[in-house]
């Protein structure tokens, strides 16, 4: 029943993608650290996703950072980088651009743009990117 | 038409580092569309949870309140659980059912009682969905809406800008149309 609800939100394939959904981009909802564990990654300071959010959003998270303290937004934004800096070969975003703004939205799909070369990258709906 | 709601000027912290500055007192009335308008993180949700919500619950015998929350997948399962208690037969299984639960909700409270309603829509994909609704079902509204995507481009009575003056620092003032 699961998997059926699963592929009607998702799409056929959809075990396949690491899912990354706008409409709700964190999965922990406790603190950076706990997030950073459902993409395989470690902390390190010198991280280019964790430069990247500084440049964008001016927030300088660390590891206790409490995720409800990010606005929508900035939520997004580092479901975005967090996934393309993962490990995972194949991506599908959902929605990714509901709750970015004008300038985010460009960041974004330059970021994409660029992942392509190294991932296969699909975004849902395909009209939104 | 007398303002339903008045925040007074000043300096209000809302997360450690982050606060929002009023240079102005600031009203929102009824029969008026209020957009917030402000880039990413510069603090329009933490304003409707910090200010616009605690004043409608102080008033809640006064009017009817919708609240579309971004992101709104935790609101789902509080939708989910007041249907059930209400033995709603539609099954909510997305934020669209969800939105048509808390619609036909209201419809039916007006059909009891008649009030003002107050909506405040944080970032949905059915904006303009909904506010056509809701412009069918209330004779007094206020609404009070976020949006990136460009949903109702041309009704709003009322911009509320959102100036971030810095990382921690939003300036929060009306810019009428």
């Amino acid at each position: 029943m699961m998997i059926t609800n699963w592929i009607k939100s998702y799409g056929e394939h959809a075990d396949e993608y690491l899912i990354c959904d706008g409409r709700h981009p964190l999965i922990s909802n406790d603190t950076l650290a706990d997030e950073l564990k459902l993409y395989n990654l470690q902390y390190n300071k010198d991280s280019v996703w964790l430069n990247d959010y500084l440049r964008l959003t001016g927030k300088q998270v660390t590891q206790e950072t409490r995720l409800e303290e990010l606005s929508g937004g900035q939520k997004t934004l580092l479901m975005l980088l967090l996934s393309l800096s993962s490990p995972a070969a194949k991506i599908r975003y959902w929605h990714l651009l509901d709750s970015l703004d004008e300038a985010m939205r460009k960041e974004a799909i330059l970021m994409i743009e660029r992942s392509k070369a190294t991932k296969e990258i699909i975004c849902e709906p395909s009209t939104a990117v | 038409m007398s303002p339903v709601l008045r925040f007074e000027a000043g300096t209000t912290s809302v997360w450690k580092g982050f606060a929002l500055i009023l240079p102005q007192a600031l009203e929102l009335s009824s029969g008026k569309i209020y957009k917030l308008e402000g880039a990413n993180g510069s603090g329009k949700s933490s304003f409707i949870k910090h200010f616009i919500l605690p004043m409608l619950k102080q008033n809640r015998a006064e009017q009817y309140t919708l609240y579309i929350e971004q992101q709104m997948h935790k609101e789902l399962y509080a939708i989910k659980a007041d249907a059930a208690i209400k033995g709603y037969r539609d099954k909510i299984d997305s934020e669209k059912a969800a939105i048509n639960y808390l619609l036909n909700d209201l419809k039916a409270a007006l059909e009891i009682e008649q009030r003002s309603v107050v909506a405040v829509l944080d970032e949905t994909s059915y904006l303009d969905e909904i506010v056509a609704e809701l412009q069918l079902l209330c004779a007094e509204l206020l609404l009070i809406f976020c949006d990136h995507r460009g949903q109702l481009a041309t009704v709003q009575d009322v911009t509320i800008t959102f100036r971030q003056l810095s990382v921690g620092q939003t300036e929060v003032y009306e810019a009428t149309h």
